[in-house]
């Protein structure tokens, strides 16, 4: 936040500067007295609202060069308080500024510590600040502005003291090493003309230079480049007097070039730097600030309130898009929930002409499906007792002299079943059962045919016997439908392992030749 | 001097800030209520949309059945498979054969309904198989007797008839027409199978 107005701060006189754009005007001065501090607070109170900044130019200012171990974050400004404390125990007004470590040794944090010395000078002004709520950004101190006017005019000899004049005859001189503030000092000149300026000005100097030499703050042997600050016509005066030397280099700076090339629109004086150091103190402000928070409080406080006031409109516009959002989806939920509503209401009405439509049934077409596949089912895995009889039949038709006993049929699992009296086909080996099974999870069946029979007429004659049933069992699985034929019993059992016994002659009765054949038919597989 | 906050200079930013959060709130939750209800309103209108779909797809799914199943199913119906076991059917229609063919005897025995399985039949199904076994004796002039009352059985009776076995035995040596006695003896094994639908009130029966 810039600085709107400068309470520009001397021994004599407290004056008022706006600042403005770029452009500063005076508005009033007020004594020390105490007239003079209620005039202040009478114009505080009408005007309470800008931001403002005191800034110092006073005699009693104390700079001190300190080491400090170093340390980080809150330890650091630990060790930094305790110090100031130390050197500065009497005045509020204090502060250091961090300048480099030592090269050698122990390398210490090399800090300048400053402050105001006559702290009464400053606090009788503060009080009204208080009282009308002034947002008060802090207390400067001109020294610290001219630093920072050399890092803007980038004037960055390495020993640089810069002299200049402000309201009232004062002198304020300031060295700087690198365009580091190492110290400074104000005295005040009585009315001069620019012959007896330029007297003061080279004793000054030679004063300054061998004053520096002593504290060490000017290295040895090297020269101190002096830049005066001035309007063209004390400059004019200056240059002819100030003559290079090897110790000393003289530089002239116009302030009203000053203060062009820092874009300020300013026609001053040479007795006006105050001026400069005010514009520049509104845009710029230095690092060290002489105010303690509590004096800083209502600046704090207001950017607290602007803080607020933003978080507000945040909320407020946050609030105000999210409720748009929602309103924007639920008009596009709106909408589309009516669409949906019509296309119901269409699906409804092709629903009720489906419905129409259909014929009425007996029972719900899930369940026709399933009585229609399961019969379809039981269909497939019906077998009729006409196909064997077929089969038979074909196989006997050249062996009229076989006649049928017995003719035992079933339908089966197992090739290997043997069927009961009762035409139930009982497999002999329960694993048998699975015997048929196919991939696809489902059994193939056989029908299983036993036929005993006899033949007639028989001759006795065993080989010719063996030779027709031979026969017969070879027209049988001639039949493309049958998978296996197997003798189970023979006229003659002449199996050397088995007993043989029989009875031949005129006077017996005729013996029979009895057989037994086993016929196996798989089912078409169109039939499963 | 102790930095304290002076909080009549806070206040009407403060309350401006609380105002904010108030409106914002109400603003919110307003909006927010007002969106829900639009995004229930139209869950409804999608759920009846669905389920309406699901319907009509249902009552296309039932019509596409009905062309294909209810020939067949009639056919099923007329031949009497889901007209549950008409023991009287068999009775009377195995006496008339009898008589008609003029078979020398024919015994039978029809033992209890009872629920039948396969491998064969799919599972789960709503319509139950149920099987009586049957076990006819008969006494015959020739073998094609037994074949010949066996289909007109099957033709004449409803339900499906499944033969299972048989076991034919020669009872003269030499055929001939005999009142008094066969030629044949035949025992046959049978499977009689009936359809159960469940009851009219589990299931609409207007084919949705």
């Amino acid at each position: 936040m810039s600085i709107e107005r400068i309470f520009y701060l001397t021994a004599q006189e407290l004056t008022v500067f706006q600042c403005d754009k770029g452009t500063v005007r005076r508005l009033d001065s007020y004594p020390p007295t105490v007239e003079g501090v209620s005039a202040f607070d009478a114009y505080l109170a009408q005007h309470p609202r800008e931001t403002s900044a005191l800034l110092l130019d006073l005699f009693e200012e104390e700079f001190r060069h300190e080491t400090i171990p170093h340390l980080l974050g809150g330890d650091r400004q630990s060790v930094l308080n305790r110090k100031l404390d130390n050197l500065f125990r009497r005045t509020p007004y204090r502060g250091a500024q961090f300048q480099g470590r030592e090269r050698a040794g122990k390398r210490h944090d090399r800090v300048l510590c400053t402050a105001v010395t006559n702290p009464e000078a400053v606090s009788i002004w503060l009080p009204g600040l208080q009282q009308y709520r002034v947002p008060f950004k802090g207390i400067y101190s001109v020294p610290f502005v001219v630093q920072k006017l050399l890092e803007k005019l980038r004037l960055k000899q390495p020993n640089t003291l810069l002299l200049s004049l402000q309201q009232g005859g004062l002198l304020r001189q300031s060295f700087f090493s690198d365009g580091v503030l190492k110290i400074s000092r104000l005295s005040l000149l009585p009315a001069f003309t620019p012959q007896e300026y330029l007297a003061t000005v080279l004793k000054e100097v030679d004063k300054n230079y061998r004053y520096l030499n002593r504290i060490q703050l000017l290295p040895f042997n090297q020269p101190m480049d002096v830049s005066l600050l001035g309007a063209a016509d004390l400059l004019e005066v200056l240059r002819a007097g100030c003559e290079d030397s090897p110790t000393q280099r003289y530089h002239f700076i116009d302030i009203n070039q000053a203060a062009d090339r820092l874009e300020l629109d300013l026609e001053l004086n040479s007795g006006q730097s105050e001026w400069l150091y005010a514009a520049l103190l509104g845009r710029h402000t230095p690092a060290l600030n002489y105010a303690p928070q509590a004096d800083r409080r209502y600046f704090i406080m207001r950017q607290a309130k602007r803080q607020l006031l933003a978080a507000s409109v945040l909320l407020a516009v946050g609030a105000a898009a999210w409720g748009v959002n929602n309103i924007i989806q639920a008009q596009r939920l709106k909408g589309q929930g009516h669409v949906a509503h019509l296309e119901t209401e269409q699906l409804q009405r092709r629903y009720e002409q489906a419905k129409q439509a259909m014929p009425a049934v007996p029972l719900p077409p899930r369940l026709m499906q399933s009585a229609v596949e399961i019969s379809e089912a039981l269909a497939r895995h019906q077998v009729r007792p006409a196909q064997v009889l077929g089969v038979l039949s074909r196989g006997l038709a050249d062996h009229p002299q076989v006649v049928i006993e017995e003719l035992r049929w079933g339908v089966t699992q197992s090739r290997h079943a043997e069927i009961d009296d009762d035409g139930m086909a009982m497999a002999t080996n329960p694993e048998e059962a699975e015997e048929g099974s196919d991939p696809a999870g489902g059994a193939s069946l056989f029908q299983v045919a036993s036929m005993k029979a006899r033949l007639d007429p028989f001759a006795e004659d065993y080989r010719e016997a063996f030779t027709r049933i031979d026969q017969l069992m070879q027209a049988l699985r001639a039949q493309p439908e049958v998978v296996e034929v197997s003798a189970v019993l023979l006229p003659l059992n002449v199996d050397p392992s088995a007993v043989l016994a029989g009875e031949s002659g005129i006077s017996t009765d005729a013996p029979s030749a009895m057989f037994e054949i086993k016929t196996v038919m798989k089912v078409a597989a169109d039939e499963v | 001097m102790r930095f304290e906050i002076d909080w009549r200079y806070l206040r009407p930013a403060l309350i401006i800030l609380a105002l904010a959060a108030l409106a914002g709130s109400g603003i919110a939750y307003l909006t927010a209520g007002y969106r829900a209800q639009m995004a229930a309103a139209y869950q409804q209108e999608m759920a009846a949309h669905e389920a309406i779909e699901q319907q009509l797809e249902l009552t296309r799914e039932d019509q596409a059945l009905i062309e294909r199943y209810l020939p067949r199913f009639t056919r099923l119906s007329a031949a009497g498979m889901l007209a549950g076991e008409q023991r009287l059917d068999w009775v009377d229609t195995l006496r008339a054969q009898t008589q008609a063919m003029k078979l020398p005897m024919v015994r039978y025995q029809i033992n209890p309904q009872a629920p039948f399985q396969a491998p064969y039949l799919m599972e789960g199904g709503d319509v139950s198989v149920n099987v009586s076994e049957l076990r006819l004796e008969m006494g015959l002039l020739h073998e094609v007797d037994m074949v010949h009352l066996l289909a007109r059985l099957e033709q004449r009776v409803p339900g499906g008839f499944h033969v299972e076995g048989c076991v034919l035995q020669r009872q003269e040596q030499h055929f001939g027409y005999y009142r008094d006695h066969p030629n044949l003896s035949a025992v046959c094994r049978l499977s009689w199978f009936t359809l159960k639908a469940p009851p009219a009130d589990e299931e609409r029966a207007d084919g949705a």
